[in-house]
């Protein structure tokens, strides 16, 4: 990660850039094809960020993202709302790179089994965290079918640590929406997913 | 997610969701009532609902450590971990492409 990767870098804010401004104009792939393009440099920063910090530590996400954003984006030709809607962009990679790191995890405890868990009645703090983890990713799936502003207020909120408002700023709507859609989603995640709420 | 309701009803449920949400407490029940009175099948499943909207708070608050604890150990500098060289990621591929 020395020199060449930052130069590296540096020329690569142009589409990075340019696709947060499509993001940011509503075009519908944008946030896709933003993601891959971010995840390497997340992940680096946030590793990079938890090596300084105490054994336990919780990542500060709101700084990694902030770096990341400082990194990828060209700061001369970003609006100041591409600062908000990268956050989303970045809760988004926060939540493939931990899917990812879950399902590698798991292929290592099987031994290399792919073997399918049920992955409904999924006890948080009970069963093994990388299970939980892709358990809520796939309701949190079903969720956004059906509803993709909600789902993206969780993705916000539970993967990329967002607040409220920063969530209403990121995606172009009001505090008391972003609100509503929280309110509601947990109660479908929970029904979806937890022991003991009946379907 | 279950299911019931079926994806076409989906909409409907939502919306009599937060219309029940967004009236004071002692007001649901009669809400309540005059759904059921013509769908009776969505009057349990908003009950169903609203119940766990009580209960999910302690839930997601697991959930959330759940993330962090898995951020941890994905972020932690292992070094018998594969390093950031590593072929993991389908994303990282297209990300080559793409950049």
């Amino acid at each position: 990660m020395g020199a060449s990767r930052d130069d590296a870098s540096r020329e690569g804010t142009g589409p990075v850039t340019e696709l947060l401004a499509a993001h940011a104009r509503g075009e519908s792939n944008a946030l896709d094809r933003l993601v891959p393009l971010v995840y390497d440099d997340l992940r680096e920063i946030a590793r990079r960020h938890m090596s300084r910090e105490r054994p336990g530590h919780t990542l500060n996400t709101t700084a990694v993202v902030h770096e990341a954003y400082l990194r990828l984006v060209d700061q001369t030709r970003a609006e100041w709302t591409d600062r908000t809607h990268f956050f989303a962009v970045a809760s988004r990679v926060m939540r493939h790179i931990l899917i990812d790191h879950a399902r590698k995890r798991g292929r290592q405890k099987r031994g290399g089994d792919a073997v399918l868990v049920a992955l409904d009645r999924v006890t948080p703090g009970r069963e093994d965290p990388a299970t939980e983890l892709l358990a809520l990713d796939e309701a949190l799936t079903s969720l956004s079918e059906r509803h993709e502003r909600m789902g993206q207020v969780v993705e916000c909120r539970l993967f990329g640590g967002m607040r409220m408002k920063e969530i209403a700023g990121a995606l172009d709507t009001s505090l008391s929406t972003v609100e509503r859609d929280w309110r509601r989603a947990r109660a479908y995640l929970y029904r979806a997913l937890a022991p003991g709420a009946h379907r | 997610m279950s299911d019931w309701p079926p994806p076409e009803d989906w909409g409907a449920v939502d919306e009599l969701f937060q219309a029940a949400l967004d009236r004071p407490r002692q007001e649901r029940e009669a809400f309540l009532k005059e759904v059921g009175a013509e769908r009776p099948e969505l009057r349990a499943e908003l009950e169903a609902l609203l119940q766990a909207v009580e209960d999910a708070d302690p839930w997601i608050g697991r959930s959330e450590a759940t993330i962090h604890r898995l951020a941890r150990e994905a972020f932690s500098v292992d070094p018998d971990a594969p390093s950031s060289t590593d072929g993991d990621s389908a994303a990282r591929t297209r990300g080559s492409e793409g950049a």
